[in-house]
């Protein structure tokens, strides 16, 4: 290990002290944080006196007295002024501060007599060397040794085993996400073999679903989402980041080599595709293209944003503080901030963010989770499903209905039955040559009389017929109609539409139409249609909308009996659905809106279901490195040219490798090296965290002065020494946390828990927590057997109530965003792993929020845990709990002979143990009750049953 | 040494704590619901600090940035200098948006309508605006409020968090936090959106404006929405009548009941206290939003479009409903007020969406005694350029130095201006307010200082109005 750190161990005047002097100090340096600090701390020191480090509180400030005369309590000005009578001398000063208590005071007063031991910042300093206390005959391992030292000091004790059942879905929720099935209920809780409940651990983390469990605090951490975040809030694609996380995570990837991939996959020495997505952690900023924005504001809005994550994520340090100015509490200046901020200030990072997509860098990759052909798969079906929303919009199919009714009555059937008209469709030549030439050869067989074109063309055009040009338009509002003569012996004609570029792509909407004896053919335009540029290349032709549909409404004149056909139809065809839709978009401006809104989102995912691969952002090194300034208040616009700073890291946290090169690459290894104090305590914490719902060190977002303190800081030290020498193994830690005894305990509550630890700070007991957002939702699908297991891929869309993001949202602007109205999946893709669902910053998944999910707009290493009454109407009332709650009832049918039956199962599946026969009857009554009393069919009392289980505290409770 | 009560989830534990010592634990749960007392212990200890005039606030947020120049900051030299170059001493080198930035010309925009001195006061109001300058008496125009930000995005979110960064609480949340709310069956905080009639559609905005940021999720805002279901899920699900919902709460609340004496968890308590309050909201919210008990007279107040949900006008009126249940903070945003283009139609519109409702609703609260309890806001995230953007009358770009803002009911010193643009209603000559002053200043009106009302969250004691040092505006104060 590196000596070097900022505080070294002092003064130790008895053997008694030097046992409790790291403690006091710790205790002695929180309470002056708390109450000294923000006066007499690193950035602020009045009358020139900070009590932050130990040689100035020697020395004392203005009036010459020390403020800390070590043994020596009754020469220390500190203990004078705290302790004075007088208000005018009173610290801290009368107003919005309280006095100290007498215990504070006391504490002060301990600690001096004791030398003013000075241990620094606990954080910062290396890792201690603990010894593992004594054990008790339970105890399984270190853990348990210190939990039980420190509950013995307590005055307290282990709590019994929790029983098996419910012991394996506390296992199976925290290390998988999900419960566990009856099957393995049963299995597990009939093993009495001694290596039964390793086996289950190991069989968890083994699961390819551990990954997505793990996942969960990350994507809180790398505020992850599926869309830019500012202004119009249009998607991107960053779920081949999330993939490749998930997939990290099973592989288990050393923590230090997991580190270097996440911040500086591109610049390792062995870089590849997949280390390269992983530095998407950096590229989850916020992004924003708001018209009038200066590039350079937001650009330094990104940057700050990665310092924020970085130092949240990977060192519990609230670094953010030092942007404007000096940390009030830490150690860390703004020179600090921007020199850590000036590892990021080398990256490529536009200012202007991506619009309907991702802002470079960016590659197109694969997902390490899901092979092409499902991706292609999927982004075919999902365009598939949006043609359905753009033929049967959600919020307009009701309205339209309305409309053909009143129709009906007013246009009669067509008398010679069913003319059925495909309509033309708006077709644009990709790319954006000079000019475009739409071609089309014509049959002409038959008894032909006449050919008619109709054609708007939004671009400067020319209409040649056999080489021959026959009419020129230029306005798109009015279009041309031609006749086109008919050549005696010729077997087709060549129609050729020869459109120049100007200010976009060029596009067209035609219609032909040949009159025969028998009846008129006609041929609309569609991408079937032939496109070349001036030298003859042939382009892609795209269509854009159909004609009526889409944004351009109606040009062109077209048969009125197709409309009469398809109001009377008595199943219409798709073809006559856009015939209506044409017609109805005409009176309802609401068509108008679906029309942008559904061809920004299928174009958007074009490429992805051609190729298989899908965009994401990646980091990239500025070809010539930028000069980094201090910013004056953190403002963009003022630096400070005359203070340059180079990348650097906060030296009082951790000193500097000089040997690493001062680049991402540089830092990732600064931060995954085995000596830095913070990272290993922060790491363990977050795994701490997932198993027990709260840290060893509460703050998880902040390891320093301001935060909590470690609960057990020997444990702490002792955990992250072991992760460092496994080499960073996260499943070897948590299969360590799962099979002690401490992780084990009934999670029951006696009356000395709640007198004496309400808040299970010293783990006498086991945990109890409310299931977080994703892993309730998860819960409930999976009991009612409609979960899909299904691994990675593109987010989806599981049903919500209509509506929601057009209220906020830039829908209905021309400009034709993504991600302004959400169209629900289809299928199976409603019911996927909440983690997979579809994350629109602006308007976050409500039933996710609901449950204290964040919007990942920013870093988050903690949610709290809220008990609300809109939980309560999500979870009775959503439609997918809803329809949870009925699949629940039906596994209950085939599982039960008699109501009885099936509701025991029901219990046991969700709360992993035996209803009382007082819970059995009760349960049962209420579907006698449903039933006699209310008059439910049976099927409908067992769902109303199966909602009740789906709501039982104990259900949504990990317990 | 007792835990640090300085950390989010430690002040969570306190107030849990302090909840279970002070009232048993049943009796905490209830307390805890949604609408009773979900402050922290902290606030409960130090709120109110002030004596407070308001109990209830209603901010009607006029999102996109409404024209101070044409509505409330009457200018004649920019009518009489219509189509003239600004002069550059008026334009200074501040800061103007991308979007203008480029112009060759910047010609001075004469209003796009008169002004008329109105009520005893005399004060200036535009013709856009009949129905509010009748009550001009009773508000206080703040003519020189100004913000930090240009641009839409971090300017709303600025004026509604107190930060341009995001992940901050909104106001609302703060006050749910500080004060909780009135009425037990309602939340404390409740927001209601319309877009208008001008600009379609009107800047998006965000969920994070009435979000709660670092505060505890149960602080932030609940959307009312037009429709079946006022609040996300309050329906029940097809074939669950009432009678059946409460036979299922029984047997759920029996079950907890039992369950909770084995465990001994207390939150099993504030679970069925929670189930309970939403089985009340179904009632309450679906009684709060049937506007068929309303008189005609009302509509006749409020004007027809009253009638139609999801307006401006309703959501005044469904305002009032809630300030007179008691729900500590109502905020409507109405969406359209950018007017890039189209200034004479498109402000016409919105105004037209508005002016009547909010008269209205002023007037209502005022003869239903809620004006004495309550503090009023009227506002956008900034205002907009003397000059023109394009052609002259053609629109006006984002404005963020100086802008109009009013104030009224308690706490509010009503019929006054104050501060003072200069001729061209481009820079502040005196009393200027900036964002966090106003924020201040509505705290003040409700009882909370907003230097103590605080949260500790990355390192530090947050709050609303920021680390600058400001203060409320006495001057406005009644």
């Amino acid at each position: 290990m590196r000596p070097a750190v900022f505080f070294v161990l002092a003064f130790a005047t008895t053997s008694a002290v030097a046992q409790e002097s790291p403690a006091l100090a710790r205790d002695v340096r929180s309470l002056l944080s708390q109450r000294c600090f923000a006066c007499h701390g690193p950035a602020t020191a009045k009358s020139a006196l900070r009590l932050d480090r130990r040689e100035d509180a020697l020395r004392g400030g203005k009036s010459g007295a020390p403020a800390v005369v070590p043994g020596v309590p009754e020469r220390s000005e500190l203990l004078r002024r705290v302790r004075s009578s007088d208000v005018e001398e009173r610290m801290p000063p009368i107003g919005e501060h309280a006095p100290l208590a007498a215990d504070e005071v006391a504490l002060l007063e301990r600690w001096i007599a004791a030398g003013a031991p000075d241990a620094g910042h606990w954080s910062f300093a290396p890792l201690a060397e603990v010894v593992v206390p004594p054990a008790s005959a339970r105890a399984r391992g270190a853990i348990d040794a210190f939990l039980e030292s420190e509950l013995a000091r307590q005055g307290l004790d282990l709590a019994p085993r929790a029983p098996r059942g419910e012991l394996l879905r506390r296992l199976s929720l925290d290390l998988i996400g999900l419960p566990p099935t009856p099957e393995e209920l049963a299995r597990f809780v009939a093993d009495a073999s001694p290596d039964s409940l390793e086996r289950e651990v190991d069989r968890l983390l083994a699961s390819p679903h551990f990954g997505e469990r793990a996942a969960l605090p990350w994507l809180d951490l790398a505020r992850y989402a599926d869309t830019n975040g500012f202004s119009i809030d249009d998607h991107r694609d960053m779920w081949a980041w999330r993939d490749g996380l998930i997939d990290a995570l099973n592989r288990n990837v050393p923590y230090p080599r997991f580190v270097l991939e996440q911040l500086a996959g591109d610049l390792l020495p062995d870089a590849d595709e997949r280390t390269r997505v992983a530095t998407g952690f950096l590229r989850n900023s916020m992004s924003t293209h708001e018209g009038g924005t200066l590039p350079e504001e937001y650009r330094v809005i990104y940057l700050a944003d990665k310092v924020d994550a970085v130092a949240t994520s990977f060192l519990g340090l609230t670094l953010r503080c030092a942007q404007c100015h000096d940390h009030k509490y830490d150690p860390l200046s703004q020179g600090d901030y921007y020199r850590f901020y000036a590892f990021f200030d080398r990256a490529i990072e536009p200012g202007m963010g991506g619009e309907n997509g991702n802002a470079e860098p960016r590659l197109d990759v694969r997902s390490p989770l899901v092979d092409p052909e499902r991706v292609q798969r999927e982004a075919r079906e999902r365009i598939a499903t949006l043609e359905r929303y753009r033929l049967h919009p959600p919020e307009l199919v009701e309205l339209r209905a309305r409309w053909m009714e009143e129709q009906r009555l007013r246009i009669a059937p067509p008398e010679n039955g069913a003319v059925e008209l495909v309509l033309p469709q708006w077709i644009w030549a990709e790319k954006s040559p000079t000019s475009v030439r739409f071609e089309r050869t014509i049959e002409l067989a038959g008894d032909l009389r006449a050919l008619r074109l109709q054609l708007a063309c939004d671009n400067r055009s020319r209409v040649l017929w056999n080489g021959v040009e026959l009419a020129r338009s230029d306005d798109w509002q009015r279009p041309i109609v031609v006749e086109l003569p008919l050549a005696a012996e010729a077997t087709s004609g060549m129609l050729v539409v020869h459109a120049e570029n100007e200010g976009g792509p060029a596009g067209l909407v035609a219609l032909l139409e040949l009159e025969r004896a028998s009846g008129v053919e006609r041929i609309p335009s569609d991408a079937s249609w032939a496109a070349f540029d001036g030298a003859g290349a042939r382009l892609a032709t795209q269509v854009i909308a159909t004609h009526g549909e889409g944004p351009w409404g109606r040009v062109l004149a077209l048969p009125d009996e197709a409309l009469a056909a398809a109001l009377h139809a008595a199943q219409p065809s798709d073809a006559q659905w856009r015939v209506l839709n044409a017609a109805h978009a005409a009176v309802e401006p609401r068509w108008k809106g679906h029309g942008y809104a559904l061809a920004s989102e299928i174009a958007a995912l074009r490429a992805t279901a051609e190729s298989g691969r899908v965009s994401t952002m990646v980091m990239g090194e500025e070809a010539a490195p930028r000069t980094t300034y201090v910013l004056v208040r953190g403002q963009y616009d003022q630096p400070d040219r005359a203070r340059p700073v180079e990348p650097g890291v906060p030296e009082a946290v951790f000193a500097w490798d000089h040997s690493l090169p001062r680049d991402r690459l540089g830092l990732a290894r600064w931060i995954a090296d085995l000596a830095n104090p913070l990272a290993p305590r922060v790491a363990v914490n977050r795994l701490w965290q997932m198993m027990f719902g709260t840290g060893l060190v509460a703050t998880s977002n902040d390891f320093g002065a301001q935060g909590a303190l470690p609960s057990h800081p020997e444990l702490l030290d002792f955990l992250a020494a072991r992760f460092l020498a496994s080499g960073g193994d996260t499943k070897a830690l948590l299969r360590e946390i799962a099979l002690s005894a401490t992780y084990a305990q009934s999670s029951h509550l006696r009356a000395e828990h709640l007198a004496r630890d309400p808040a299970n700070r010293w783990l006498a007991r086991g945990v109890r927590r409310r299931l977080d957002a994703e892993l309730l939702r998860d819960q409930a699908l999976f009991l009612g057997g409609l979960l899909d297991l299904r691994l990675g891929g593109a987010s989806v869309f599981p049903v919500q109530p209509e509506g929601l993001w057009q209220e906020l949202s830039h829908f209905g602007h021309p400009a034709a965003f993504t991600a302004q109205a959400q169209y629900p999946s289809a299928g199976a893709d409603r019911f996927r792993r909440s983690l997979y669902t579809f994350w629109k910053r602006t308007a976050p998944p409500p039933s996710l929020l609901a449950f204290d999910a964040p919007s990942r707009e920013v870093c988050v290493a903690y949610r709290a845990r809220t008990n609300t009454p809109l939980q309560a109407l999500v979870a009775l009332n959503d439609p997918e709990q809803v329809e949870a709650a009925r699949g629940f009832a039906r596994r209950a049918i085939s599982a039960g002979a008699d109501t009885a039956e099936r509701v025991r199962w029901m219990f046991a599946a969700a709360t992993a143990r035996p209803p009382s026969a007082r819970e059995l009857e009760r349960l049962v009554a209420l579907h006698e009750q449903a039933r006699l009393e209310l008059s439910h069919r049976p099927e409908d009392a067992l769902a109303l049953v199966a909602a009740t289980v789906l709501n039982l505290d104990e259900t949504l409770t990990q317990h | 040494m007792k835990p640090s009560p300085n950390t989010e989830m430690e002040s969570t534990t306190t107030r849990r704590e302090w909840l279970r010592s002070a009232s048993g634990l049943f009796a905490a749960a209830a307390l805890r619901e949604l609408g009773a007392a979900p402050k922290d212990a902290t606030a409960i200890e130090r709120a109110p600090h002030v004596a407070p005039k308001a109990k209830q606030a209603l901010f009607l947020f006029q999102s996109g940035g409404p024209s101070h120049l044409d509505l409330w900051d009457w200018k004649p030299e920019l009518a009489r200098r219509h189509g003239e170059e600004l002069p550059a001493s008026v334009r200074g080198t501040q800061r103007v948006t991308g979007m203008t930035s480029g112009q060759a010309k910047f010609l001075v925009n004469g209003p796009i309508q008169p002004f008329r001195r109105h009520g005893r006061s005399g004060r200036w109001v535009s013709d856009l605006l009949p129905y509010t300058a009748r009550l001009v008496d009773r508000l206080c125009v703040l003519k020189a409020v100004h913000t930090e930000a240009i641009n839409h995005d971090p300017g709303i979110t600025f004026f509604c968090t107190g930060s341009q960064q995001v992940g901050h609480p909104s106001l609302g949340a703060w006050l749910s936090y500080g004060l909780g709310s009135e009425n037990r069956d309602l939340p404390a905080f409740v927001v209601l959106v319309s877009q208008g009639t001008g600009k379609n559609p009107g800047q998006p905005i965000f969920a994070r404006l009435w979000g709660s940021g670092f505060l505890p999720s149960e602080h932030q805002g609940v959307q009312l929405r037009s429709g079946a279901s006022p609040v996300l899920h309050l329906q029940n699900p097809p074939g669950v009548d009432r009678p059946t919902r409460r036979a299922q709460l029984d047997a759920l609340r029996d079950l907890n009941a039992q369950r909770a004496q084995v465990t001994g968890d207390p939150e099993t308590a504030a679970r069925i206290a929670q189930y309970e309050l939403a089985y009340r909201m179904q009632a309450s919210v679906p009684e709060l939003a049937d506007l068929r008990d309303e008189p005609e007279e009302t509509f006749r107040l409020y004007g027809e479009d009253a009638r139609t949900p999801g307006t401006y006008a309703a959501n005044c009126l469904l305002a009032r409903r809630l300030l007179e249940r008691g729900v500590r903070f109502v905020q409507l945003f109405h969406r359209g007020w950018d007017q890039h283009d189209n200034l004479v139609t498109h402000l016409g519109n919105q105004c037209r969406d508005t002016d009547r409702a909010t008269a209205a609703l002023v007037f209502d609260l005022e003869r239903r005694g809620l004006l004495d309890q309550t503090v009023v806001a009227w506002g956008g995230e900034f205002g907009r350029t003397a000059y023109s953007q394009g052609a002259l009358h053609a629109g006006r770009d984002h404005h963020g130095r100086c802008f109009s803002t009013w104030l009224a009911g308690a706490g509010i010193r009503a019929g006054i201006e104050h501060g003072e643009t200069d001729d061209f209603g481009y820079n502040i000559v005196r009393d200027g307010v900036h964002v966090h002053e106003l924020q201040a200043t509505l705290l003040h009106c409700l009882g909370l200082d907003h230097r103590r009302l605080t949260f500790p969250h990355q390192g530090l004691a947050q709050r609303l109005t920021g680390v600058e040092p400001v203060e409320p505006v006495r001057a406005i104060l009644a």
